[in-house]
């Protein structure tokens, strides 16, 4: 007996990791493969560990035995045909040398033109461009509603004019700040002034911004040779291809070699390498045609990861879900929201009462949703489908559809969007992807939930569906000051201690629900976060007072605080500066500062704050976890009205006001509270939300409230003097 | 001389008794509808749905004792003549302010026909024709949100439709505690209540009373 049960252990043993590595092997179909792969890539990891009573397959749970060795990337080939990398000049880059070309190589059968200038995340506001003063944001000094151009006090630098008195950002400056966030194309390759290539700019009047970029040390204009950094073409690789190297891309971006961005892209796939400073091509991955191997270059469909590389890495996906705030993490640091499978019970952040949230970072990513399936290109056929509502209404069906070869050739990259209060670019675009209500019926659900069509009218399926987020956002940046490392006061929400440091708890936000405006007009309640920005600005009309002038006026030159700095801010007196005493909380103080930026040149400088909403639509949660509580809205503590902090204090007690670009009305009170800490109380607007238990006409509740109890104290009153009569008629 | 007489049919009794309950049912849930979060009986959803329930009984039965009315010639009771407004109505109102004190008797002798008195007739004129259709039409408008929301904006939206429907309820109320007390005002405290209950009342009818 026991002689057989140790055979069947050993046979148990010998055959586990067989059966494992036989799945895990190349053995599958290539839609297996590419499911495998997605796996690993971790888009529908959290493929669900099957529950153990759904038969042997729970005794190897995928994701863990996946998640042990990653897992051999798949060679099959894609259905893309070979390409040959070319330079600019159309030759192949294995025999030139050169940069790749992305326009060269994938304009042989697409056309990049069209797609370059159909496409607001190159475009990133070059094709809105406005004067100074007359972007919808309210700024004096925004130019556009796009990355480029409106300034975003979470980067801080603001793209200086044609006719700059100052230099803050060149163009070329704003490739090397913002292009780690910017896929190419548009303003870094076209010039804003001329509407010619960047290439062709000469650096002849020192006032054009094209031209010059600031020197950090002389704080001056300084020439920028267009011919030897090249420009940075819209990168394709970047969304097509899987596991593009971000890094490298960036490294080159920052160091002013823009031409060899898309070229580093390819760092690490075997079909470039770095060679010292230099990115050579590798031979074996080039066939004798001078096209790529198809095992070394994999071109697909835009996948999440691709996504997440600009708006937020914090899915590692085959490992449970980490996550740093930081702007290279920009969805997450500036809303908290995650787009991940996997479960939040398994993350490997310390999350409060982790082991009771069973449920994904969010329930679409969940359920394999991938970010252009919703974020779709417009004239995709594969979306591209006529509803009832948009079809001619003599015609049952359209035939007129784009054939997928005209839209190879010319597919539109204006991605579907949706309505955000910082998705400010393309506005025209606004509401374009199908919403939530396009795809789930939600009147078929929500039986629980009384006036379901009054609440679908007036909310948004994300205020009871984003109730809670678990990771933390910011919740300020003060640029008034700066820290040792030369870096604004940053405040977050959601966390309990330092941000980032393991030891901190983080027990997440419940988000704001503000009214915000819908393509259709109609104002809806949705989940926000607010985030408060503190800074100074000068001259008239105002900007930003520059980073530049910024460091000149408080730090030396390597770095450490200035010892006027210091005097300035140090309250005892002890010549370091604590935490508590990197704020402007005096009067004393702010003039001190000014007085420091002054001497730094710096005209006139005062305070200014602002509140920028960011609406939550990631992050969602099924049903089960949704909100159910009728009262959190209804009634004296309706979170429609809740305080919400702004900012642990307001530097030089300035008053922020909310951007006006944002398509989000924000009533109410903002102010310091007793704590010092600033609020704001929002109200709701009668006229496009009421909440029965939250609002009423106070004077006409008076008069109800009064004559019920003048009724009351008449009957009292009555009754008293008809028993008092009684007794006295009695007595008589 | 004591005499029982029939004032209210066995219809006539539960239709009021169904009233009232509707009523009571409509302004604790309203209330806690209103004042969720400082009142708590029942909990918001379960007082929508209460509401909710309690509103459409009462407007099915007030339709119903509207044709119970019509069809039986009965409605006239119900309207005030002008005699009622001025000098019935002094008359009745010098009744509660001065002679119930001195032990005057009722100006009033209630029969059958003429169950209500002036001021009764004044006050319920005023409640089934303004009242109760601003609470039934407001409250209609509101239920209709759940069908289609238009509908609610088309009339001013749940901005107007909330608080006057709100306000119409506080008078509801002061109503009902008038109309809590007055039923103490009978031959006896409880000759009121208990002609509601049973049907009939012990009248005390007297020579120069009008009726």
């Amino acid at each position: 007996m026991n002689s057989r049960l140790t055979l069947i252990i050993v046979v148990l043993l010998v055959l586990a990791p067989a059966v494992w590595v036989i799945s895990s092997a190349d053995v599958e179909t290539p839609a297996v493969a590419e499911a495998a792969a997605e796996v690993v890539a971790g888009d529908t990891a959290a493929v669900q560990t099957p529950p153990a009573e759904e038969g042997p397959s729970s005794l190897f749970p995928p994701l863990t035995l996946k998640s042990l060795e990653k897992a051999a990337e798949p060679r099959t080939p894609s259905i893309h045909p070979p390409v040959i990398l070319m330079d600019e000049d159309m030759e192949p880059v294995i025999r030139s040398g050169r940069p790749l070309s992305l326009a060269a190589t994938c304009g042989g059968c697409h056309n990049v033109d069209y797609i370059a200038r159909n496409n607001y995340h190159s475009q990133v506001g070059l094709n809105e461009l406005t004067p100074p003063g007359q972007a919808k944001s309210g700024r004096a000094w925004d130019v556009s509603p796009g990355m480029f151009g409106r300034w975003n006090p979470l980067t801080y630098r603001t793209l200086s004019p044609e006719g700059f008195d100052e230099i803050d950002m060149g163009t070329a400056d704003w490739i090397m700040v913002m292009g780690p966030r910017h896929v190419g194309g548009g303003p870094a390759v076209t010039s804003r002034f001329t509407g010619r290539p960047l290439t062709e700019t000469r650096a002849d009047d020192p006032k054009n911004p094209d031209a010059f970029v600031l020197d950090p040390i002389t704080r001056k204009p300084a020439a920028w040779n267009w011919q030897e950094s090249g420009v940075m073409e819209l990168n394709c690789l970047l969304c097509h291809v899987k596991d593009p190297n971000n890094a490298q891309r960036v490294a080159e971006i920052k160091k002013g070699r823009f031409g060899w961005a898309s070229s580093a892209t390819l760092l690490g796939s075997g079909v470039a390498e770095r060679d010292g400073g230099e990115i050579k091509w590798s031979a074996k991955a080039f066939a004798e045609d001078g096209s790529v191997r198809p095992e070394y270059f994999r071109v697909s469909d835009p996948r999440s990861g691709n996504c997440r590389i600009c708006h937020g890495s914090a899915c590692r996906c085959s490992d449970p879900v980490i996550f740093e705030n930081s702007l290279d993490n920009w969805g997450t640091e500036t809303t908290g929201e995650i787009f991940s499978p996997d479960p939040v019970d398994r993350s490997g952040m310390n999350l409060k009462g982790k082991e009771s949230l069973h449920l994904p970072w969010d329930v679409h990513a969940q359920r394999l949703l991938q970010c252009s399936n919703c974020h779709h290109s417009m004239n995709n056929p594969e979306y591209n489908e006529e509803t009832g509502d948009e079809r001619p209404g003599h015609l049952r069906f359209d035939a007129r559809k784009l054939g997928f070869g005209e839209y190879l050739e010319t597919p539109d990259h204006n991605l579907a969007k949706g309505h955000s209060a910082q998705g400010t670019v393309a506005r025209a675009m606004d509401g374009s992807m199908r919403d939530c209500r396009d795809c789930h019926d939600a009147e078929a659900r929500h039986d629980f939930l009384p006036y379901k069509k009054l609440h679908f009218q007036k909310l948004s399926c994300q205020t009871c569906h984003v109730q809670r987020v678990l990771a933390p956002a910011r919740m300020s940046t003060d640029w008034t000051l700066l820290d040792s490392a030369g870096e604004p006061l940053v405040t977050h929400r959601g966390v309990r201690g330092r941000v980032n440091d393991p030891a901190s708890i983080i027990d997440g936000y419940t988000p704001v629900l503000l009214m915000h405006e819908e393509d259709d007009g109609e104002y809806r309640l949705g989940p926000h976060n607010v985030i408060t920005s503190w800074f100074w600005v000068e001259g008239d009309p105002e900007r930003p007072v520059r980073e530049a002038d910024l460091k000149a006026a408080f730090l030396e030159k390597d770095g450490t605080y200035r010892p006027e700095y210091v005097r300035a801010l140090d309250e005892n007196g002890d010549g370091k500066l604590e935490e508590n005493e990197l704020r402007l909380g005096s009067a004393a103080k702010v003039e001190a500062i000014k007085k420091l930026l002054e001497s730094a040149g710096v005209k006139a400088p005062r305070i200014k704050g602002e509140i920028q909403p960011y609406t939550l639509s990631h992050g969602v949660a099924s049903g089960d976890y949704a909100l159910h509580c009728c009262q959190c809205c209804h009634g004296k503590n309706s979170r429609a009205i809740q305080d919400v902090k702004l900012s642990d204090y307001a530097p030089g007690a300035a008053e922020p006001g909310p951007v006006t670009d944002a398509r989000i009305l924000l009533h109410g009170k903002i102010e310091t509270g007793k704590d010092g800490k600033v609020y704001c109380t929002p109200t709701l607007d009668p006229g496009n939300l009421y909440l029965h238990g939250t609002q009423r006409v106070q004077w006409l509740d008076w008069i109800g409230i009064l004559a019920v109890i003048g009724s009351f104290l008449g009957v009292a009153a009555h009754g008293t003097l008809r028993f008092a009569s009684s007794r006295i008629k009695k007595a008589e | 001389m004591e005499k029982k007489v029939w004032f209210y049919s066995f219809y006539e009794r539960i239709w009021h008794w169904v009233q009232a309950i509707a009523v009571l049912v409509l302004i604790m849930s309203g209330f806690e509808i209103s004042y969720a979060g400082n009142f708590s009986v029942t909990g918001f959803k379960v007082a929508v749905t209460l509401h909710n329930l309690a509103g459409v009984i009462l407007v099915v039965n007030a339709f119903l004792a509207l044709f119970y009315n019509l069809a039986g010639g009965l409605l006239k009771r119900y309207v005030p003549g002008l005699e009622d407004f001025f000098t019935l109505g002094i008359r009745h109102a010098t009744y509660y302010i001065w002679g119930i004190f001195v032990g005057a008797p009722h100006p009033f002798d209630k029969t059958p026909e003429k169950r209500l008195l002036p001021l009764q007739k004044i006050t319920y004129f005023m409640i089934l024709n303004v009242l109760l259709p601003l609470m039934i039409v407001t409250g209609a408008l509101k239920l209709s949100a759940e069908v289609n929301p238009a509908w609610v904006e088309y009339f001013g939206g749940l901005k107007l439709l909330g608080p006057i429907h709100r306000f119409g309820a506080w008078m509801f109320a002061a109503f009902l505690i008038v109309h809590v007390y007055m039923i103490t005002t009978g031959h006896t405290i409880f000759s009121n209540l208990k002609a509601m209950v049973l049907g009939y009342e012990e009248v005390h009818l007297d020579d120069g009373k009008e009726g």
